[in-house]
């Protein structure tokens, strides 16, 4: 078989450069609670770093120039919007946080004593649901996407990676991957800077808007319907996956207090530019008339015609460096959870060192169920990550309103969620995937305001105040 | 509406400098968090 060594060359050298940092950092990481979380100590470059790190993943590098490619300017300019405003909204929701649970570590540590135990159950199922899939949806789409651009193939590039990350994240947990995670941002970074300057240097910008107003004029238009709908409820879909998804919560809890608004505005202004900046490459392609065979390549497509093959393996590492590091922060965040949420319940008054043991093992149990599970490519990304949807845009409202308003209570909340999900998987398979994505807000929406009007509930804050406390751990356990 | 040839241009190299902004804030608070020991 004929292998692209030097693209293999690429990605093992900066996975032996990560697994040696990575062997640096855990010598400092002791506890349980610092393989879990980093309470309150990330400053700016590394909270905004460590958020960066997960939300922009290999293929939204690849997948924003696709979306500008299709859709044009608003295309490019809807998928920077829909990440960038999910990450600024979650900057008040992590204030919140802060003041109401200031002791907890995850998600479930919130619902689980913010709602009763039904509720608990179902979100912790979905919730594994949901993490599972995108650790799938990363594995597979990082896959196809060393495949597709780079001839590595796709059992070589999922086992690669997958081991390489397993060995990194294992290491030293959310300090690991917290202290790569800066390292693959600034190379994330320096690939962004470099690539689109080097194109339209050669290019030039008039040339190209030219170019799209002879060959592709529609691609111009700021009102195209498909971009304006792809804007708002791909929107409504990212917020969903944000506010529910573990590893925001991890990072809310582990910046520091005072600056979290700060990292979070920063990431989500990261995320508008740095998808927005790789979409500029479609535009290229579409004022050259020069395209790929696939739509996904467009981006290392003209990198590589106006940059050559260096330019190819700089996307590379750019490229890798997005999917290694969004893949650590999933496993980190489901052993997290399971460790913190199900397993420290069950096993009360253990060590600290046994607690880290098994945060360590579980996830290389984990990592390698995920390796598994991606090899055989069972779905596509954007399917799977859009069903997923319906799921994240039920638990917004439940969220949102219990971090918030003390009159929602648990039934409020369980009708919702339930009914939400209902609702949008019978809109999802009637009317279409992303239509089900807003009937699941919406209906998740009306059933906690109006069922928590009608039937006001008195939450008592002091109870969410204390969970983290020892003797509240111990309490919840014998729940 | 069709986006004009100096907003067209002011998006391009507006994503481009935005970018190379956040690395070089992020790179310089990095320095000045090491040196308060301050990074975490």
């Amino acid at each position: 078989m004929d292998l692209p060594w030097v693209s293999i060359g690429v990605i093992l050298a900066l996975g032996a450069a990560f697994i040696v940092v990575s062997w640096f950092i855990s010598k400092k990481v002791s506890s349980a609670d610092s393989y879990i979380s980093s309470h309150g100590r990330l400053g700016v470059a590394f909270g905004t770093t460590a958020l960066l790190a997960f939300w922009v993943t290999g293929n939204t590098i690849m997948a924003a120039p696709e979306a500008a490619y299709g859709m044009g300017v608003i295309g490019a300019i809807a998928y920077s919007f829909l990440g960038g405003v999910a990450v600024v909204a979650f900057a008040p929701l992590g204030k919140r946080i802060h003041q109401v649970i200031p002791h907890g570590r995850t998600v479930g540590d919130f619902y689980g004593n913010r709602y009763d135990r039904k509720n608990y159950v179902l979100f912790l199922v979905l919730v594994f649901a949901y993490v599972f899939g995108l650790l799938m949806t990363q594995g597979i789409g990082g896959g196809l996407l060393l495949e597709q651009i780079f001839a590595i193939p796709y059992e070589l590039a999922v086992i690669l990676t997958f081991i390489i990350v397993i060995a990194y994240a294992s290491m030293g947990g959310f300090s690991s991957v917290t202290g790569i995670a800066f390292f693959q941002v600034i190379l994330i970074l320096a690939v962004i800077v470099v690539v689109p300057p080097l194109v339209y240097l050669q290019t030039g910008t008039a040339a190209v808007y030219q170019g799209m107003a002879e060959l592709a004029p529609a691609q111009l238009d700021l009102l195209l319907p498909a971009g304006i709908f792809f804007m708002f409820a791909g929107a409504m879909f990212a917020v969903g996956e944000v506010f529910m998804d573990n590893t925001f919560w991890q990072r809310a809890y582990a910046v520091k207090k005072e600056k979290l608004v700060s990292i979070f505005t920063l990431a989500g202004v990261g995320w508008f530019v740095v998808p927005l900046a790789t979409a500029t490459l479609a535009f290229v392609a579409l004022g050259t008339g020069q395209a790929p065979e696939q739509v996904n390549q467009v981006a290392p497509y003209i990198a590589t015609v106006y940059g050559g093959q260096f330019a190819s393996w700089v996307f590379l590492v750019g490229v890798w460096s997005a999917l290694a590091s969004t893949i650590a922060a999933v496993l980190n965040s489901l052993a997290s959870l399971f460790i913190n949420d199900v397993y420290m319940p069950r096993r009360p008054g253990r060590t600290d060192k046994h607690y880290m043991r098994a945060a360590q093992v579980t996830t290389v149990v984990i990592g390698v169920i995920g390796l598994v599970m991606s090899l055989p490519q069972l779905l596509t990304m954007l399917q799977m990550l859009i069903f997923l949807g319906v799921i994240n845009a039920a638990f917004v409202f439940p969220i949102v309103f219990g971090l918030f308003w003390k009159k929602i209570g648990s039934n409020a909340a369980f009708a919702a969620t339930v009914l939400a999900v209902i609702g949008g998987y019978a809109t999802y398979f009637t009317v279409g995937g992303l239509q089900g994505v807003v009937v699941s807000g919406w209906i998740s929406f009306l059933v906690c305001w109006g069922w928590s009007l009608a039937r006001p509930h008195q939450f008592q804050w002091s109870r969410l105040y204390r969970v983290g406390l020892d003797e509240f751990a111990l309490d919840r356990s014998a729940k | 509406m069709i986006i004009s040839q100096a907003a067209f241009t002011f998006l391009v190299w507006a994503a481009i400098a935005s970018s190379a902004l956040l690395m070089v804030y992020i790179l310089v608070r990095f320095v000045l968090e090491l040196r308060r020991n301050d990074l975490w």
